[in-house]
Formats: structure tokens, C-alpha cells, sequence
């Protein structure tokens, strides 16, 4: 007896190339989902780092001027937008004396936001926090025109508004990235000076 | 067995290796996602912990602040025994300095976040304007003298009399009380734990008496370490203007008929001041306020003047040191607006000498027809004692505490359950009340705090903690803020007289209080600039034309015009044209006259 | 005695007699009119009449006013309005007769009311002399300053003029009247009054010169001389007076005047050997502009320079800027003057150039920081731009109008009380 088809061991060319090409259609779809998803996680995270570090130099900063002596605050001009910020700040008691800081300063410079002790000084420190400020406020064109709505014309990267005994800080982070994009991140803040 | 190997050979290929991988492939993304949300998450709750921490480390201050003014003592649970707050464990530690000043330290732990902030404090207890008219010996009362009360910061003296305010004046010692006949006492008296009263017949106290629960002490005036190396002895025809700073003369002498004005603000400190006859001193406190300080000797004659140019009675403030047996004798003539201090002197006021504001000495000799009107706004209330708030910071918080960024109960080995609450958790101390229960008996508790329900008292009579006292009897209450016409405001801005003008014109007809207030405007309107304002608001009440009268601002032609505009003049209109100062010229009061 | 002189005593004895029958009369002719005045009604009536019956003799009616200090309010008042109708020259003899007397002390306060009510300039000289002390080299009673300075009032309001007058007459007049016709003399000059009182420091005395100080400290207060440049110059010469106390004063007058011009001289003073100087210099300086530097001269001259080399350098360009550059560079300027602390009158001015420009940011920028502005001009230019704001920008003005009153009033003097604690409670 002649032996039946069934009883071939091996699949047919046809049989195959359909059997590879599914698979090799399965594994595409896959292997694409895999690296949307991984984009999207990757997309994710960067967003996630310059939120991060806004809110972090945010929470620097506010904690610094929160600590300030509002007498010694500097530009002291109120409801003008400023992107430099001059104080001392508290450091409790010394033989039951009050005693304050060397002035302190937090300016922009160019894209760095730059931390300084006794600005001006020979003795002067500095500590850059970040170097990813916008030059303007996310939303700013400078024009001379409130683009943003948010009362204040033409305003920096990093901004001081002093108001009685708060201070609103807004900042704005950009960071590029490594396909090409940028990613902007803007938060801010209203801080009471308690002293 | 040929059949099963057939059958076997049939069943063949790779659909479980497919959807191994299948499986693989969505668990890898499953486990992915999983990260980056748990990624996610964690990093929310960081961010969350941090910001509670330091809410929690703010809301331990605050309670601690808080407590401050209620005579405790600022620290809260501690490291060991922490207060519970939320879902957060926090602690206030004090440290107190020299000069009065405690330093606060709040720890706070949420979650994964820590927290450590400082602030520094000084308690205030109440200041001695709080006792009013004031002896530590016996006080007797010469007859025929008033003392009442008044607040100044609500008022003039004048606008207030024979209001509530003006009862509520205190007189006190720590001995003995007596009024004598014709006294008139609009407020109450205070007597010392073993004193009483003697009210001689015909004397009026208000406000009934009671009894002090323990001694005043007085504390000694602290002269400030200024060296007064020369006098300075003034006799001239112009008058001696003394400039702000702080100056100190071994005696200060305003000569006969002399006149000599200090300028606030002013620390002065001398051994004698004497003021002759007809002799002026002016406490000119426009500027600042002034503080005299009198180590030796104080002698004002009787014809002298002396005079305060603000009605801020807390500008002037006159501390006498001098000791006991020297002549500390207020004998001028005077309207007087200020503090007098003087616990180890007797003084001697005369009845010319009209006092506003407070005294607090050893002894009194108030003349007869004496007048003394306490400022209630000397006295400090409960509700104002906040301790004052120095310094606020961000502090380093401990190696221990920072590195470990776990559950803090779990980290501390503490159950939530048996720790106390933020408002709980005060340092214990010993706790002297008075108080009503809810059935109207009257108890009073000395102990610790914590072994005392509070739930007990209904309303609190009396109450002090290690002494000092957190709540006091008959505080009074601050006045109803009264609602002012937006005219008034807009006349006691900046604006210059022409731009008032302006507005109030454009605004007219106005109403008589901003009429009033243009009128006694300081610095004055012009007169064109007022004349045409009430030109634009005739008819006229009487209550405008007498502000317009009392105006130095509007000129004698001006004013006769209106008062002609609005003859015949009411009895009190007319009164007070012929006594204005500087009078109406002649002929104006002439043309006015003939119209009545 | 020989019969001539018996006659001429008998003539004497005749004339006194019917010199003074008449005046008994006429004494007792005044007395019901006195007497008879109930309502303030009947005054004119009764002037008229005692005019009428003293034959223009005005010392019968003067004397009943000083001899008499029981008569009403309305009987003085009669006899006031009564002198007036007499003639001028009659009713002035009397008062420079008490003038030159000074054994009836409350002759002159009569004197003082008289003139108060009908006086004129001319008669400035002659009020000044009654309010003079009795005894030279000691000071004037209480109540007759008072007197004088009420006259002085009513004399310059009477007619234009007297404010030159006085001012010639201070200088040589008794010390004892310079308080008094100081006060009036600030009062009476109106808008002038700062000009006219520092044109009396430079021949003033060191005693006069505080008097004018603080005279010239309130007419500040009140917003009068805060551009004049003459005032200013004047007030900064006391600066450097021998006397430090005038150097004090002069301080704080400066502050009031708000005169930028005067910092780098308060800057020197920081470094005065008088301790009340160095410390109300610095207070000035901290008030002048905002600023809370230390009290030494270091770091306030750092800020000085500064300041200075921003105004040289850069203030012309922000000022085109202002004018005709572009929206942007007009409201960086905005911003760049906002932080000046130096020259804060000459940063209203500029602003005010902005004010007229046609973008509504810029405009809302600048009326914002005019109302951040702790200076009065800046309540000016708010008030001359008012008439022109278009209707959207007049929240913005309002709220910088009420911004800025709540920064003047601020700078008041905080009052403390330090007063000693208790250390026991009731």
C-alpha cells in the first residue's frame, strides 16, 4: 500500500510560508505594540523628570524665601514681576540673640538659576540649581503684551511678584530631548514670608 | 500500538509555543506598566509625604505658638511620646533663652516625608497700663475727684463720656481703698487680698469692688544705660526745641515763663526735672513717641504747663525711679496724655493736672476736684497677649530622623491608638481655675492639668497655668468696627485740597459726615476749596455749620457768607460763631448779627 | 500864692471837673446800654449806639475791656464792633499805648482781640509788639501767644500781602512772638509757606532756626515744598550746622520733603560723631528709599553707586524706551524704573510718559507701579491721568489710587508701647 498524505512527516512550502507569515505578522504586531508602549513609558518618565525638578527648585526656593526677612527682601517693588530675588534669612537664636543670614540671592542668569551668598562680595558663594529655564514664561511672547493672562507682561523664566507679605514664584523648565523634542514644564507657587 | 504512534505523529506544531509567547509578550507589558504606575504612585506619595510633613511640622507651631498665649509652656509630646495628627506623628520642643525668648522646634513625620521648622517667640504677660489707676500702698481718695475711663482708640474722651466706655475705669491697690465723699468713680475698684473699702458717704463707684487674689509686684523701671554728663537749664523768650534721639541731662530745667518742646522719638533720661513758673513743657510725640525717664527728682510749679501735642496716650510714657521720700509732684497745669510710672514714689497730682491715660505708683496724693480718665486702650487683654513672633525657619532636622523614609509609627515601634492628639498632647502643668459647672455651682481646681476634666466647666471665671494667668474676669470685648461713608475715607486720603474738591463736588450732594470732615481735615482744605464744597451742599445742618465755625480753614468772608446763607442761626450755631477763634472780622460778624 | 496860680488851679481843678463829668458820663451813659443787652440780636444796635456816646474817644471803650473782666461774652462783643466804627487812628492809640506798657499784662490780650477783629497788615508790626513778653528774655504767657497767633491769622487772611510783610518783620522781631508768628506765617502762605519759612534760616539765630525746622517739618507733612528745590538746598545746609541737634532736625525734615537730592549728604552723616545724627540719618535714609541697609556708609554707598551709574547709563534709554520704543521694550522699562530707589520723583516722571501710550498692558503695568510707589507724586500723576483713562483701565487706576494711599499712611510712625509687665495676676 501506498502511504497517505497524513502519513508525510513535514509541512508543505505552502503550509509554511502561511505558518511564517502569521508568526512573522503575530511577533511584527507585538515587537509594535512593545515599542509604542515603551514610548509611551519613555514619554512619560521625561515628562516626569522635569516636573520633578521644577517642583523640587520650587520647593528650594519657596522654603528660602518663606525663612527671609520681609524688611530685607530686595526688589521690594510690589506687583512688578522681577526674576531675581535678594533676602536673609532667619537662623534662630545665638546666645539668645537673633541671628540672620549673609544675603542670599536667586536670579536667573541666561538659563541657570544661580544660588549666591553675599552677591557682589570677594567672599561671594555660588551654586547653579538648574540650567533648563525657559527664557520666558511658558505662554510669553515678548511683545510688551499679558499673552499667558496671568497679569504680568513679558515675564522670565523664573519670576518674583511680591505682594504685601507673599510672593508668587513661577518657573518654567524646558529640557530637549533626545528625539528631538522639548519638554516644558511650568509650576508655581504663592509663599507667605513668615518673618 | 501502530494506531496511537499515527495518531501521535498527526498531532503535531507550534500553537503552544505561540502563545507562550503570546503570554510572554502581555506579561511584559503587564509587568511594565505595572512599574511605571507603582513608579508613579510612589513618586505622588513622595511628593504628597513632604508637603504633609511640613504642614504637620507648620500645625505643630502653631499649637505650640498658641499654647504660649495661654500660659503654657510651647512644648508639645516629644520624641519619645509624639502626638498624633492625621496620619503623622509630630513633636514641639522649647528651648527658652535669656530675656523672655523661647525657641520652638516642631518635628513632624508623614509617611515617607520628614519635616523639622524653628520659630522663635517672645510671650507677652499683661503690661501694667492694665491696672489702671494704680497704688501698691493704701490709695485715699481726696474728695470731689472724678476717675473714669474712656478708649482711645475708638474715640475722643469728650465723644465718650457718660457712654459705657466711659465706666469701666479701674481703680486700684494692694492695701486699702478709700473714697471720699462727692468722689465720683465711673468703674471699679480692685483691693489688695487683706484690704477693704471705705466709702465715705456720698461717694458714687459704678462698678462695685472686689479683691485682688495675690499681691501686684511691681516691677522696677529699667533706666536705660544713657550717661548724662551735662544739665540742661533752659530761661529764654524763644522756645528751646530738643531734637529726637536719645539724651540724657543730670537736671533738665524749663525756666520762668519759658517754654521748651521735646521731640518724639525721644529716650530721655534725667536726674531732676523742675519746671518753674509759667514755664511750658510740650511732649511734641508727632513724630514718635517719647519716653522720659526721671531718676531723682520731678517738680512742676504750679503755674507751669505742660502739654502732649498727640492724644496717643501710649506716645507719652514718664517713668520715675526716684526713690522713696523724694518730691515727685505733677503741679502743673495740663491736659495730659500719656503713662506715669512710678512704683517706688509718692506722687502728687494736682487737680489742674488732667490726667489721660494710666498711673501706677507707690503712693498717691491726688488733690481735691482731681481728674484721672483711664484709657482702656493701656490695657493689654488676653485677647492681645500673642506671643510676638521673632523668627521663622526651615530647620536641619536630625541624621536619625531624615534617613529613614518609612511608615513612621512602624520605624518607632508606636501604636497610633495610645498616643495623644495634637491638643492633648501639651506639657502638663499646674493649673489654678475658677470656674461655673453646668448646674451654676462655683469650684475651683488647683493641680495638674492632666488629672483635671475639662468637661466639667461650663464657664471659666479665672485661670492661670504655673502662675500666669491665661484668662481674666470682665475682659471687655473690642468695639463694633462702625461702617464709614467711602467720603469720609476719600477726605482723609492724600488727595491734595483741589483734587478733594474736585471729587467731592463731582459727588454732591455729600453727606453731613463728609461735610464734617472736610471741614476739620488735617492738613486743612483751602478755604475757596472748602467754601465751594458746601457751597454745593446747601441747606446746611446745624451739625455742618458748627464743623464750618470750628474750621480754622475757611476764611471770615467765606464763613459769613454762609452763616448768612443760613440765619437766622440755631442758639448753638450763634454760640459757637461768637466764640470761634480766630473770630470773625468785625464787619463780617457785624453783617451776620443783623440777619439773626 | 499869688492870685494867678490860684486861678489857674481853680482853671485846672474847672477843666478836670468837666473833663471828668463828661466821662463819669459817659461811663454811666454805657452802662444801660451794656446792661441792656440780652440777645445777640440786639449787638449791632448797641455798637452803634456806644459808638455814638464815647465822642470818638476809643479808650472809653478799650478800658470797660481790660478793667472789667466780668462782662459778657456779648457785652465785649458789643464793645468790639463798637471800636470798630470809630476811626482808625482813634482806636489804634489806645493799643499802642498798652503796647508800650507792661503793667497790665491783660491789657495787651485785650489789645490782641481788639486788633484780631479789625486789624489789617499795617497793623502786623503793631500786633507782634503787643504779643511781646512782659519781661524781655523770657517767654510770653500761654494765652497771649495764643492771642497773637489768632491775630496774626486774621490779619493775613484779612488782605493779600501781610505773608511778604511778616516775613520782613520776623527777623527783627522779639523772640518771645517767633513761635506764634511762625505758626501763622505757615499757615497764612499756603502752598508758599515751606519757601517763606527756609528763606528765614540763613539770618536766623540756632534757637530760630530749630523753631523754623519744625515748623517747616509740619508744612511737609501737609505736602507743602516737596518739589521745591530752594527749600531743600536750604534745609541740607543745616546739615553740616555747628549745633547737631539742627542736623537732627534737619534730618527728618528731609524725609518729610522726600528729597532724594539729599542722600548722599545722609550717607556722609552715617559716619557723624554724634550717635542721634548717624541714627536719624539712617532712619531717613531707610524711609527714603525703602531700602534696609545696614547704618554704615559702606554698604549705602555701594547701593549709591549703583544707583547712580543705572541713572547715568541707562535712564535716557529707558526713557526713549518709554516714549517711542517698542510695547516690549516700554514695559521692560516699566520694570527697570519700578526697582529704582533713587530719584523717586524723576521715576514718577518717567512713568507719566508711559501713561500716554497706546498699549493697555503697558499702561495697567505702569499705574500698578505707580501704586507701588511709596511717594505722593505718584498719587499726583494718578489723579492727572484719571480724566483720561479709557473705562477699562479705571479698576487698574482705582486699585493703584487705593494701593498707594494704604503705602502713605503706612509709613506713619508704628507707636509701640513698652511698658513693664506684670509679674503677678490677680
Amino acid at each position: 500500500m501506498k502511504p497517505t498524505s497524513s502519513q508525510r512527516a513535514g509541512w508543505t512550502l505552502v503550509e509554511l510560508m502561511l505558518a511564517a507569515g502569521l508568526t512573522g505578522l503575530v511577533m511584527t504586531k507585538a515587537a509594535l505594540v512593545l515599542r509604542e508602549a515603551f514610548g509611551a513609558a519613555g514619554r512619560s518618565t521625561a515628562a516626569m523628570h522635569p516636573e520633578d525638578q521644577a517642583r523640587a527648585l520650587m520647593e528650594r526656593i519657596s522654603l528660602a524665601i518663606m525663612g527671609s526677612d520681609r524688611d530685607t527682601l530686595f526688589p521690594a517693588a510690589e506687583s512688578v514681576h522681577t526674576s531675581q530675588i535678594r533676602y536673609s534669612m532667619s537662623l534662630g537664636l545665638e546666645d539668645g540673640e537673633l541671628v540672620w543670614s549673609e544675603p542670599e540671592e536667586i536670579r536667573l542668569d541666561g538659563s541657570a538659576v544661580e544660588w549666591r551668598e553675599n552677591p557682589g562680595a570677594a567672599d561671594e558663594r555660588r551654586v547653579t540649581w538648574t540650567s533648563l529655564v525657559s527664557p520666558l514664561l511658558a505662554g510669553e511672547v515678548v511683545n510688551g503684551e499679558d499673552d499667558n493672562g496671568n497679569g504680568l507682561v513679558d515675564e522670565e523664566g523664573l519670576s518674583f511678584e511680591l505682594d504685601g507679605d507673599s510672593v508668587h514664584i513661577r518657573l518654567t523648565l524646558r529640557r530637549p530631548e533626545v528625539d528631538g523634542r522639548t519638554v516644558e514644564q511650568t509650576v508655581e507657587s504663592v509663599v507667605c514670608i513668615r518673618n | 500500538m501502530t494506531h496511537l504512534c499515527q495518531s501521535c505523529s498527526k498531532r503535531r506544531g507550534g500553537a503552544l509555543l505561540l502563545s507562550v509567547v503570546a503570554v510572554m509578550v502581555v506579561s511584559i507589558l503587564a509587568a511594565g506598566f505595572l512599574n511605571l504606575t507603582l513608579s508613579v504612585t510612589r513618586r505622588m506619595n513622595a511628593s504628597a509625604d513632604s508637603a504633609r510633613a511640613l504642614e504637620l511640622a507648620e500645625a505643630g507651631l502653631a499649637e505650640a505658638y498658641t499654647g504660649l498665649a495661654l500660659a503654657r509652656t510651647g512644648a508639645i509630646g516629644s520624641e519619645a511620646a509624639p502626638a498624633v495628627f492625621g496620619d503623622g506623628l509630630l513633636w514641639v520642643e522649647t528651648i527658652e533663652h535669656a530675656g523672655g525668648r523661647v525657641e520652638l522646634r516642631s518635628t513632624a513625620l508623614h509617611g515617607s516625608g520628614r519635616a523639622t521648622l524653628g520659630l522663635v517667640a517672645q510671650p507677652t504677660a499683661l503690661g501694667v497700663g492694665s491696672l489702671g489707676f494704680f497704688t501698691s500702698e493704701d490709695l485715699r481718695l481726696n474728695p470731689d475727684v472724678r476717675l473714669d475711663s474712656y478708649d482711645s482708640a475708638l474715640g475722643t474722651y469728650a465723644d465718650q463720656m457718660n457712654t459705657a466706655l466711659n465706666n469701666k475705669g479701674i481703680v486700684g491697690s494692694n492695701g486699702d481703698v478709700s473714697v471720699a465723699s462727692g468722689n465720683l468713680i465711673f468703674g471699679k475698684i480692685i483691693i489688695g487680698t487683706l484690704g477693704t473699702v471705705d466709702l465715705a458717704s456720698g461717694a458714687i463707684v459704678t462698678g462695685g469692688t472686689s479683691q485682688r487674689a495675690d499681691d501686684e509686684v511691681l516691677p522696677p523701671v529699667d533706666v536705660p544705660p544713657l550717661t548724662a554728663t551735662t544739665s540742661l537749664k533752659f530761661i529764654g523768650a524763644t522756645p528751646k526745641i530738643v531734637a529726637p534721639g536719645e539724651l540724657a541731662y543730670q537736671t533738665l530745667s524749663v525756666g520762668k515763663a519759658s517754654n521748651m518742646v521735646l521731640t518724639g522719638p525721644m529716650t530721655l533720661v534725667v536726674d531732676d526735672l523742675k519746671l518753674g513758673l509759667g514755664a511750658e513743657l510740650v511732649f511734641d510725640t508727632t513724630d514718635g513717641p517719647i519716653q522720659l525717664y526721671v531718676k531723682n527728682s520731678l517738680d512742676m510749679a504750679t503755674s507751669s504747663i505742660v502739654s502732649t501735642s498727640t492724644q496717643v496716650t501710649s506716645d507719652t510714657q514718664i517713668y520715675v525711679s526716684a526713690p522713696a521720700g523724694k518730691s515727685v509732684n505733677f503741679g502743673a497745669k495740663s491736659q495730659f496724655y500719656g503713662f506715669i510710672y512710678a512704683p517706688e514714689a509718692e506722687i502728687h497730682i494736682s487737680a489742674q493736672y488732667e490726667l489721660y491715660g494710666g498711673l501706677v505708683c507707690k503712693e498717691l496724693q491726688l488733690a481735691a476736684q482731681g481728674k484721672m480718665h483711664y484709657d482702656l486702650a493701656l490695657g493689654a487683654t488676653l485677647k492681645s497677649t500673642l506671643p510676638v513672633l521673632q523668627a521663622w525657619r526651615v530647620v536641619e532636622m536630625p541624621t536619625s530622623i531624615a534617613t529613614v523614609r518609612k511608615d513612621p509609627f512602624a520605624v518607632m515601634g508606636l501604636e497610633k491608638n495610645a498616643l495623644l492628639a495634637l491638643g492633648e498632647a501639651h506639657a502638663d502643668q499646674l493649673l489654678d481655675i475658677r470656674y461655673e459647672t453646668s448646674g451654676g455651682a462655683t469650684k475651683s481646681y488647683l493641680g495638674l492639668e492632666s488629672e483635671f476634666d475639662w468637661s466639667e466647666v461650663a464657664l471659666l471665671l479665672y485661670g492661670s497655668r504655673d502662675g500666669l494667668a491665661f484668662f481674666l474676669p470682665d475682659d471687655y470685648g473690642e468695639g463694633d468696627i462702625v461702617a464709614s461713608d467711602p467720603l469720609v475715607d476719600l477726605v482723609e486720603s492724600s488727595l491734595s485740597s483741589k483734587q478733594l474738591r474736585d471729587q467731592l463736588l463731582a459727588a454732591s450732594p455729600v453727606s453731613s459726615d463728609a461735610l464734617i470732615a472736610a471741614c476739620g481735615r488735617d492738613p486743612a482744605m483751602s478755604s475757596s476749596d472748602l467754601d465751594s464744597v458746601l457751597d454745593a451742599n446747601y441747606p446746611l445742618g446745624s451739625d455742618v455749620l458748627l464743623a464750618a465755625v470750628a474750621s480754622a480753614a475757611l476764611s471770615s468772608s467765606a464763613l459769613k457768607d454762609a452763616l448768612i446763607a443760613h440765619s437766622p442761626l440755631a442758639p448753638e450755631v450763634l454760640d459757637a460763631v461768637l466764640a470761634r477763634q480766630p473770630p470773625l472780622s468785625s464787619s463780617d460778624l457785624s453783617n451776620v448779627l443783623a440777619k439773626q | 500864692m499869688r492870685p494867678s496860680s490860684l486861678v489857674r488851679a481853680a482853671l485846672a481843678l474847672a477843666l478836670l471837673g468837666a473833663s471828668t463829668r463828661p466821662a463819669r458820663a459817659q461811663e454811666e451813659a454805657l452802662e444801660p446800654l451794656l446792661a441792656g443787652l440780652g440777645a445777640a440780636q440786639e449787638v449791632p444796635a448797641v455798637a452803634t449806639a456806644l459808638a455814638e456816646s464815647v465822642d470818638g474817644r476809643a479808650e472809653r471803650l478799650f478800658e470797660p475791656l481790660v478793667v472789667r473782666p466780668e462782662l459778657s461774652r456779648l457785652q465785649r462783643l458789643a464793645l468790639e464792633l463798637a471800636l470798630a466804627q470809630l476811626p482808625r487812628e482813634a482806636v489804634l492809640a489806645p493799643l499802642r499805648a498798652a503796647a508800650r506798657r507792661a503793667d497790665v499784662p491783660a491789657e495787651r490780650e485785650v489789645a490782641l482781640a481788639v486788633l484780631t477783629r479789625l486789624g489789617t497788615r499795617v497793623e502786623l508790626a503793631l500786633a507782634l509788639e503787643l504779643g511781646a513778653a512782659d519781661v524781655r528774655g523770657e517767654g510770653a504767657p500761654r494765652e497771649r501767644q495764643k492771642a497773637l497767633e489768632h491775630c496774626l491769622a486774621a490779619l493775613l487772611a484779612r488782605e493779600p500781602g501781610g505773608v511778604q510783610l511778616l516775613c520782613e518783620l520776623v527777623p527783627r522781631a522779639d523772640p518771645s512772638t517767633l513761635a506764634p508768628a511762625l505758626k501763622a506765617l505757615a499757615v497764612a502762605a499756603g502752598d508758599e509757606a515751606a519757601a517763606r519759612l527756609a528763606g528765614l534760616l540763613p539770618q536766623a539765630s540756632d534757637a530760630v532756626r530749630a523753631l523754623v525746622l519744625a515748623e517747616l517739618g509740619r508744612c511737609a507733612t501737609r505736602g507743602v515744598g516737596l518739589d521745591d528745590l530752594g527749600v531743600s538746598d536750604l534745609v541740607r545746609t543745616q546739615l553740616g550746622s555747628a549745633d547737631r541737634a539742627l542736623a537732627v532736625l534737619a534730618c527728618g525734615v528731609l524725609e518729610k520733603l522726600r528729597d532724594h537730592g539729599a542722600v548722599p549728604e545722609l550717607i556722609v552723616l552715617l559716619a557723624d560723631g554724634d550717635a542721634n545724627v548717624r541714627s536719624r540719618a539712617h532712619a531717613a535714609l531707610t524711609r527714603l528709599t525703602g531700602l534696609a541697609l545696614p547704618p554704615e556708609e559702606e554698604p549705602w554707598l555701594a547701593w549709591l553707586d549703583e544707583a547712580m551709574t543705572w541713572w547715568d547709563t541707562r535712564s535716557e534709554e529707558s526713557r526713549v524706551a518709554l516714549v517711542s520704543g517698542s510695547a516690549a521694550e516700554a514695559a521692560a522699562a516699566v520694570q527697570e524704573l519700578a526697582q529704582q530707589r533713587f530719584r523717586r520723583d524723576h521715576v514718577v516722571q518717567a512713568l507719566e510718559l508711559a501713561l500716554a501710550r497706546s498699549e493697555p498692558d503697558v499702561v495697567a503695568l505702569t499705574l500698578t507701579t505707580l501704586g507701588s510707589l511709596d511717594d505722593p507724586r505718584a498719587q499726583l500723576a494718578l489723579q492727572r491721568f484719571r480724566d483720561e483713562a479709557q473705562p477699562e483701565l479705571r479698576p487698574g487706576l482705582e486699585r493703584a489710587r487705593v494701593r498707594l494711599d494704604q503705602r502713605v499712611a503706612a509709613t506713619d510712625h508704628r507707636k509701640t508701647l513698652r511698658i513693664p509687665q506684670r509679674t503677678r495676676t490677680p
